[in-house]
Parts: structure tokens; C-alpha cells; sequence
């Protein structure tokens, strides 16, 4: 007999062997092969949301990109006076001052609103063009449109506040004239220095009377609105309820304010 | 002819079973999961462990099944993966490992020639009594035909540790055939 080599007698025996699987082993295979099978569906769910997740985002993205591309023009409009106020107050004093024609544009504009401002831009202009005295460059067309907001937010105390100025005004015109009036009568010479003096004291008083009834208190503001009052309403009256003294008081003042 | 039918078949049930069909992967189970089973067991002492790696080299098998082209055999196919399979555990169990890497001269080929046939199960039981990393270098070399640079790149070893490895494999199976008296020795 052949010597038979021992790795050809173990490659042939157990290529040739078969075992039997346990009776539930296919089941298992079945059982994993439908869990693989929902897995599948599963997954291709979580696919779909996160599909639709990730077009929301963008979705979202866009159109808050938008919102930011258009919103540097509203920020400009509510941050750059703010800024200005505090770099250059005269400027800013200019455009509160309470004229005759910032009334008409106050009466003129509706009220705005920063929604308005964006949605139709040519309320500004017409801002603009009212008021082109006080807004020499594009800039202050924004500036205009924040008085506009300040006074629309207060408007019935503003009304009011007018009421008590035209009284109080008239109030001291005829206590200025009554003054120089009684100087004339002593025949005492009214000199400048003395309408000078009637007018000061007359000026504090409507300034004190001011601070009291105002809620509140900006002195810049205050002082330019008492000045230029002195030099277009209180000071005209003074001077048209003095009749004859006229020229010289208005003589007195303009070489005093020279 | 018999065989070429038999070829026909396996390309219908495999065509069938990769759509997902359940009877066609059934019959293919039970065509070829014997015989699966048994190489698993090559490399696995453990019947139940053998089983389970089984279990998982089918179900690679009928979720990969778009994969295969039909050039090559179905059965060498489904056979590499269970070898996949067997590998994977023993990685996983940490048994594999392979320490030394000597030279070994392959000049003499020692051959184990035996008195009379061994039966499948001494075989698997002198097997078994191999250390993992000899077991697996000598039945893949010995067994599947493996070469060593296959066995290398599969075990993620050296040749020299795949050579040195069956080295030792046989010097010890030719010690446990001897202890049986069923052994004669010769030169190749």
C-alpha cells in the first residue's frame, strides 16, 4: 500500500466534510436580513428629513441673507444720528429747532415708522426736499427723519408744550414793555444796557418756566430753543409793543449781538 | 451536463436571491451552508462560535450579492468570505498572534506520510490542538492554497512569519500524528 501523505489526507477529508447547521439558523439570517431590509427604509427616512432639514437651513439662509443686505439702509437711519448727536451738537441742535417749516414737514409727513422707511423710500425725499435749509447733504435726510420720529412719538405733549410757550411768551412781552414803559414814564433814558438787562431777565424767566413744565431736560436743546425764540418771536413782539423805542432798542440789539 | 444545469441554476438563484428574494436565498443557505460551516470549523474549536461566524458570512453574502461576478466560482466566493469571517473572530477574540518571525530553511520539505487514512474528525481534533496562528497559516496554506504572500497580506503579516508559522504547524502535527503511531516519515 501507498504511504499516504498526511496534508492530501486532511485536504480531502475536510473539503468534503459538511456539518448541518442547527435547524435555526436560517430563521436567525432571515430574522437579521428583514431587520436589514427596515434598516434600509429607515434610513432612507432619516435621509429624507435630514434632506429637507438641510433645505430649510439654506432656505432660511437666504433669506435672512437678504433681510441683511437691505437692513445696512435702516440701520443707518436709526444709528448715524445717534452717533452724530454726540460728535457734533450743533448740527444736531439745527435740526431740532422747532421753525415754522419743520412744523409744515412734521404736519406734512405721516408718521413714520422704520418699516415705512424701508418699504417706500420716497417719503425721505420728500423730507428732503421741505426741509433743503437745514439738509445740505444726503446724510441728513436721515437725520431729518428721526426728528420727524421724535416729534411724531410726542406729538400731543409737543401741541401742548407750543400752547404754553405762545402764553408765556406773550406773558413776558407785555411785562418787558410795561418795564420800559414805567422807565419812559419816570423819564428815566432807556438805554441799551437796560434793554439789554429787560430782555436777559425776561429770557431766564421763560427759560426757568421751561425746564419746569418739560419732562425732560436736554440743556443744549433748551438754550437753542430759548435763543432762537429771543431772536424771532419774543424779541419781534418786544420790539413791535414798544412802537416808538423800536429803532433804538433794535439799534441796541443788533450792536450788541455785533 | 449535470454540472452545467447546476451551474444554470446557482446564476438564477443568485440572480433571484440578490433581488431579495427569500426562497432563492433559503435554497442557496441550504446548498452551500454545510459545507461553510465546515470551513468555519476549520478555524473555530467552538461548533456554536463556528455557527454564528457562519450566520454572518451569509448575511455579507446576500446583502453583497450584487458584487459578485459571476466569472469566478460562487463557491470560492461564498468561501473567501466565510475564511473573512473566521479571521475576523479570531482577531476579534484576540487568539491570533504571531510571535516569531525566524528564518526558515525551506530547502528540505519534511513530508508526514501515513501508515492509514485518518477520519475527518481525528484530523480536526489533531488541528485543533495547533495554536491559533499555526492552525491558520498551515490549513490556509495546506488546505485553500493559499500562497504566503496571500497568507502575509490576509493575516497582515510577513512571509517569513507565514513560513516560520507552517514550519512549526507541521514540526508539531508530525510530534501529535507520532504520539498515534500512525506515522512514517520521508523526504520530498
Amino acid at each position: 500500500m501507498e504511504p499516504i501523505k498526511f496534508e492530501d489526507n486532511i485536504r480531502e477529508k475536510l473539503q468534503e466534510r459538511e456539518i448541518s447547521p442547527s435547524n435555526v439558523a436560517w430563521g436567525k439570517i432571515e430574522k437579521q436580513l428583514n431587520s436589514g431590509t427596515s434598516r434600509k427604509k429607515d434610513r432612507s427616512k432619516w435621509y429624507a428629513i435630514a434632506a429637507g432639514f438641510v433645505g430649510i437651513i439654506i432656505i432660511a439662509s437666504y433669506i435672512f441673507k437678504k433681510d441683511i443686505v437691505s437692513f445696512p439702509d435702516s440701520k443707518n437711519i436709526v444709528e448715524e444720528p445717534i452717533q452724530k448727536e454726540g460728535l457734533n451738537s450743533t448740527e444736531n441742535n439745527a435740526l431740532l429747532v422747532d421753525t415754522d417749516e419743520e412744523k409744515s414737514v412734521i404736519e406734512d409727513t405721516e408718521p413714520l415708522k422704520v418699516k415705512h422707511k424701508d418699504s417706500n423710500p420716497d417719503k425721505n425725499k420728500v423730507a428732503i426736499n421741505n426741509e433743503s435749509r437745514i439738509s445740505s447733504n444726503p446724510n441728513t435726510a436721515v437725520k431729518e427723519d428721526v426728528v420727524v420720529l421724535q416729534i411724531d412719538n410726542s406729538e400731543t405733549i409737543k401741541i401742548s408744550e407750543t400752547a404754553t410757550k405762545e402764553d408765556l411768551i406773550n406773558l413776558k412781552v407785555e411785562e418787558v414793555v410795561a418795564q420800559v414803559q414805567a422807565l419812559q414814564e419816570n423819564n428815566q433814558s432807556v438805554t441799551e444796557v437796560d434793554i439789554d438787562a429787560l430782555l436777559l431777565k425776561a429770557q431766564k424767566e421763560i427759560y426757568s418756566q421751561r425746564i419746569v413744565t418739560n419732562k425732560r431736560v436736554d440743556a443744549t436743546e433748551l438754550l437753542h430753543v430759548v435763543e432762537s425764540e429771543m431772536e424771532t418771536t419774543f424779541r419781534d413782539k418786544v420790539f413791535e409793543a414798544l412802537g416808538d423805542g423800536y429803532e433804538k432798542v433794535r439799534t441796541a440789539v443788533v450792536e450788541r449781538n455785533n | 451536463m449535470k454540472v452545467v444545469s447546476l451551474h444554470k441554476n446557482y446564476q438564477t438563484l443568485i440572480a433571484k436571491a440578490s433581488k431579495g428574494n427569500k426562497k432563492a436565498q433559503h435554497q442557496l443557505f441550504e446548498l452551500f451552508a454545510p459545507k461553510m460551516l465546515s470551513v468555519c470549523r476549520q478555524y473555530l474549536k467552538n461548533n456554536n462560535v463556528a455557527e454564528e461566524v457562519m450566520l454572518s458570512g451569509f448575511l455579507k453574502v446576500f446583502t453583497h450579492l450584487n458584487s459578485f461576478k459571476s466569472e469566478g466560482s460562487f463557491e470560492g466566493w461564498i468561501r473567501r468570505i466565510m475564511i473573512n469571517e473566521a479571521i475576523s473572530q479570531l482577531r476579534k477574540d484576540k487568539k491570533l498572534r504571531f510571535k516569531s518571525e525566524e528564518e526558515i530553511d525551506n530547502s528540505m520539505n519534511f513530508v508526514t506520510y501515513l501508515e492509514t487514512e485518518l477520519e475527518v474528525e481525528e484530523i480536526q481534533k489533531i488541528i485543533d490542538r495547533l495554536p491559533e496562528g499555526y492552525k491558520t497559516v498551515f490549513i490556509l496554506y495546506a488546505v485553500e492554497g493559499y500562497k504566503h504572500s496571500e497568507i502575509s497580506e490576509l493575516l497582515q503579516i510577513s512571509e517569513s512569519t507565514s513560513k516560520s508559522q507552517l514550519f512549526k504547524a507541521r514540526k508539531m502535527l508530525r510530534a501529535l500524528i507520532k504520539k498515534q503511531n500512525i506515522v512514517n516519515y520521508g523526504t520530498h
